[in-house]
């Protein structure tokens, strides 16, 4: 009973589902586990770090202590307590469980994924330790996490969320093909699950493959759909199709549902301006600035709408508007240069369209540089992945300092087994990018390789 | 009665299109085939030729077609592909005259563009090429010789389109040559999958702009760079696509470019020194002032008021633009309202050449589509597409109509030029496809009347190319059209002009303003024929 309680905390701060760690009978270990499914969590602390203080090596208490901890948010103390669950039974794929899910909530994917490892080879064959790992793989980009989804289809072929987990992966690796069979696969074993349709409606859209996506996305809809950012989904998806009377039908809908969204609203008044009709998107747009007065892109496409029906002043007070909520913005400068030298008034005219300019420009120079980085990095990391690490690291070492060229230099140098100092890089790249996952992820994998010298 | 019933016959199995286009080439001996070259490299220039000219070598009265070749790249000694010189033998079939012509370019092509430019009577040709353009003097009797070395006017980089005009009024043909991207560092650049080291074309934005070049006639054979003089160093760009236009128009011929990604750019010409007016003018941006992938371009009326109008051929998921001129160098962005440019999502622009399909009296539009992806992202995109026919109705307002087989047939189009190759007095096509056939859209069926006009320059260069001509019919209706050399992508038309004169009978007023600045009336000139008017 009492250790049913255990795992049912367990299962309720994760979809993970393990037995506690057993540890005997324990009548102040059941209490303090029955607060715990209780969800008294600050008085199940209070119990467990009384039992840890007088047995620290209580595996279970710990493990307990970790999970009550990590239910209040305490992180950092959840992991210190799991870690010693982990050390003091070390051949509990439990304790190793709960340090890893700790792992986890703190942000430590690459050592959460280490612990899961451990935990697998506890319990070869379990689903849910398999599971949970194939998802730290995910989450740092590790391939492997192909290869453990796989295992878990094949020993749970009837799972949808395994093949509908492993789609999303292949998406993320550029496998789209691959992906989208397996998520066709996941429909397809759910029965008819919308929120799978629209999960791959999503990824359709981002591979421009828009006619399915609006399949997808209208069966979701047919199955009861009626969240207006899905309609939203499905009527731009409709637009980019080219299917443009539908797609103004599905933003009328999309807009019935949710009368106070703006962006529905000036997504159908561009519709709208797209097709010529001028009318029908000034009282989209009129509304949408109604409800976003301060939306600098709302004001401009209203100034458009405006131009589009003759309602010149209008247009220019919009434009106006539009420029001074967003001064970086540059094209109200140049719709409302261009109205003026239209109209007549020519000097006002090309001093906005000056402003234009400069902004055009100084874009123009940044979109060009990065372009022409991002070619000259996907060069020295096609040929890491032909590999030619030694040209590889050379080419990234020639580009000019930055967290990429940095993250790519570092990749080269752990090709090369040079982790100490690719560990050295990678703190460089930290400094300049302190937030970015890629660089936190592979320096605890370099940091993990390094053999001191 | 019978012709009639079969032209009655032909309309109907066309729908309601009056004419129809069929691709003749076959049948006509143009058997060229163009080769790209294509590589795993994915190198830029394998996707963007090439370009075709239209020019009547040796001045029979029929015109020719030369057809350029780009072949291996990066072009290598002994497996270089040649361009193709077509004499029209005047009987709807061509012959291949390339050797006996005397030419020999068998660089990676782009482009070529026919004028007179030693107004020696005979048209000359200049093409352009990824890594030195060629400048072929007709000699007058049927062969070219290669005078870029005296001339000086190889240009170097990647050229691409041409244009000629007398910038500076001097009665001899100026040379403006458009150059793409600076494609030097190639090699160091990587576009495409790096995790399967699969490659894709890069996007233009990744390399840098270039500078255009504008080469001075000095009426002696050779030409001076007057790049920095003119003032035309200053705009860096990505251009495909040039025409000289009169604006105002004050007899100067000024200059729209089409650029890839970047500004659109439109020079006024102050007299041989060019202002850069491409963001004051309305039409270097889409309406928000976004740059578009620009390729083909051309200008003319569409709307009947006199001025010129600019149309630009764009990448997908762009329109393709049309500027409406309201004079005084401001333009006005009517892409959406005038049907021109509703979105064909998935189509890429190239050839784009404003025609007189029916005869009509009004300028519709010819567009020629293809791909630069082999495999494009986007779904329902392919690499080889159907191109566009663009009804005018005579107020600047267009519709999509295919009319013919020759809008059934996919393929990956890239320069389009028109001539009236059968002198039927109807505008006929050539369409030079990427990896794929020259194509000859014959324009057959039901058309208005028409008239033609050569020109001959004496005070102006020979073929009067710059020369603005105004056919005022008996009902008061103005048709304005111009000559030019050079427009569309990579290509060159036909010289003479065509009015179409719809049901009118004839012009009662033919008004020329010559680049030389005389203005010479011809009139009540009856329909259906072509005039040769020299200047006065």
């Amino acid at each position: 009973m009492r250790r049913l309680a255990a795992f049912l905390v367990l299962a309720s701060l994760c979809p993970h589902r393990l037995p506690a760690i057993p540890q005997g009978e324990d009548p102040a270990l059941l209490e303090a586990e029955a607060l715990l499914e209780k969800k008294s969590y600050k008085k199940a602390e209070e119990a467990l770090r009384a039992i840890v203080a007088a047995a620290p090596a209580n595996a279970r208490a710990q493990g307990d202590l970790a999970l009550a901890l990590l239910s209040q948010g305490k992180t950092r103390e959840a992991v210190d307590a799991a870690r010693l669950a982990a050390a003091f039974a070390p051949e509990t794929p439990e304790a190793r469980y709960i340090y890893a899910l700790t792992l986890k909530a703190a942000g430590r994917n690459v050592e959460a994924a280490r612990e899961l490892e451990k935990t697998v080879a506890l319990k070869p064959g379990q689903a849910t330790p398999l599971r949970a790992l194939a998802e730290a793989y995910a989450e740092t980009g590790d391939d492997r996490a192909v290869e453990v989804y796989t295992q878990l289809i094949a020993q749970e072929p009837g799972v949808p969320g395994d093949r509908a987990a492993l789609a999303e992966v292949l998406w993320v690796s550029g496998k789209s093909a691959d992906g989208n069979r397996m998520m066709e696969e996941a429909i397809a074993k759910s029965g008819e699950d919308r929120d799978l349709r629209i999960r791959y409606g999503r990824a359709l859209v981002e591979q421009e493959r828009f006619p399915d996506a609006v399949r997808e996305l209208g069966r979701a809809r047919e199955l009861g759909a009626s969240e207006p950012g899905t309609l939203a989904l499905w009527a731009n998806a409709l637009w980019s199709a080219g299917d443009t009377t539908a797609a103004a039908r599905a933003f009328g809908e999309a807009i019935a549902v949710a009368p106070g969204d703006a962006s529905l609203r000036r997504d159908a008044g561009r519709l709208a301006l797209s097709l010529g009709d001028g009318s029908g998107a000034l009282v989209y747009l009129s509304e949408a600035a109604r409800l976003t007065p301060g939306d600098a892109a709302t004001q401009l496409d209203l100034g458009r709408a405006y131009e589009a029906v003759g309602q010149n002043a209008e247009a220019e007070q919009a434009y106006r508007l539009a420029a001074s909520l967003d001064p970086k913005l540059g094209s109200p400068h140049y719709a409302l240069g261009t109205l003026l030298v239209r109209t007549g008034r020519r000097e006002e005219g090309q001093q906005e369209l000056a402003a234009y300019r400069t902004l055009y420009e100084r874009a123009l120079r940044l979109s060009e540089q990065q372009n022409e980085r991002s070619a000259e990095l996907g060069l020295a990391w096609a040929e890491l992945n032909r590999g030619k690490a030694s040209d590889s690291l050379a080419r990234f070492t020639s580009l000019p300092e930055s967290p990429d060229s940095l993250l790519g230099r570092a990749a080269a140098l752990s090709r090369l087994k040079r982790h100490a100092e690719a560990v050295r890089v990678l703190e460089r790249a930290r400094k300049l990018a302190p937030d970015d996952v890629r660089i936190r992820t592979q320096l605890a994998l370099e940091k993990s390789r390094e053999v001191p010298s | 009665m019978i012709a009639a019933a079969l032209l009655a016959l032909a309309s109907d199995a066309a729908g309601e299109c009056a004419v129809r286009f069929t691709d003749v080439a076959s049948a006509a001996r143009l058997n060229f085939t163009h080769t790209r070259g294509a590589t795993p490299e994915h190198r830029l220039p394998e996707s963007m030729g090439a370009g075709l000219a239209w020019l009547d070598y040796d001045g029979d009265g029929w015109m020719d077609i030369y057809a350029v070749q780009s072949g291996p790249f990066p072009p290598r000694p002994g497996t270089a592909a040649q361009d193709r010189l077509y004499r029209n033998r005047g009987d709807g079939t061509f012959e291949d005259v390339t050797t006996k012509a005397g030419l020999q370019d068998a660089a990676y092509g782009m482009g070529a563009f026919a004028a007179d430019y030693d107004n020696d009577g005979d048209v000359d040709l200049y093409v352009t090429n990824w890594g030195g353009n060629i400048l072929y003097r007709n000699e007058g009797h049927g062969t070219f010789r290669d005078v870029t070395a005296k001339a000086g006017v190889a240009a170097s980089a990647w050229s691409t389109a041409a244009a000629w005009g007398d910038v500076d009024g001097d009665g001899w043909l100026d040379l403006f040559v458009v150059r793409y991207v600076d494609d030097s560092r190639e090699k160091d650049l990587f576009c495409g999958d790096a995790a399967t080291g699969r490659r894709t074309y890069c996007t233009p934005i990744v390399y840098p702009g270039t500078v255009n070049v504008l080469f001075r006639n000095r009426g002696d054979g050779t030409f001076e760079d007057v790049t920095v003089k003119s003032g035309l160093d200053r705009a860096v760009g990505k251009g495909l696509g040039a025409v000289f236009l009169d604006l105002e128009p004050d007899g100067k011929p000024d200059l729209y470019v089409a650029n890839d990604l970047v500004v659109n750019f439109l020079f006024r010409n102050l007299g041989g020194r060019f202002e850069d007016i491409s963001v004051v003018s309305g039409a270097g941006f889409d309406p928000l002032g976004n740059p578009q992938g620009g390729m083909g371009v051309d200008a003319g009326d569409l709307d009947g008021d006199g001025l010129l109008d600019l149309v630009v051929a764009n990448y997908e998921n762009e329109t393709n633009e049309h500027y409406r001129n309201l004079g005084s160098g401001v333009f006005e962005d009517v892409s959406v309202s005038s049907g021109f440019g509703l979105r064909h999502w998935s189509l890429v622009g190239f050839g784009l050449n404003l025609l007189d399909v029916d005869a009509d009296g009004d300028l519709d539009a010819f567009i020629a589509n293809g791909h630069v992806f082999e495999e494009p992202r986007r779904q329902g995109g392919a690499y080889a597409q159907k191109p566009l026919l663009m009804w005018n109705d005579g107020a600047g307002k267009f519709q999509a109509k295919p009319c013919g087989s020759a809008f059934d047939v996919a393929l990956v189009g890239r320069g389009s030029a028109v001539a009236d190759y059968d002198n039927d007095g109807d505008p006929d096509l050539a369409v030079s496809n990427s990896g794929g056939p020259l194509q000859l859209l014959r324009n057959d069926g039901r058309h208005g009347h028409w008239l033609g006009v050569e020109l001959q320059g004496r005070k102006s260069n020979r073929e009067g190319v710059g020369a603005r001509l105004t056919a005022t019919l008996p009902s008061g209706r103005a048709l304005v059209r111009i000559v030019q050399a050079g427009s569309s992508y990579l290509s060159s038309s036909d010289p003479r002009v065509l009015f179409g004169l719809g049901e009118e009978a004839g012009v009662k007023k033919l008004t020329i303003h010559w680049p030389s600045g005389t203005v010479q009336v011809l009139e009540n000139l009856s329909a259906d024929r072509y005039v040769k008017v020299e200047e006065k």
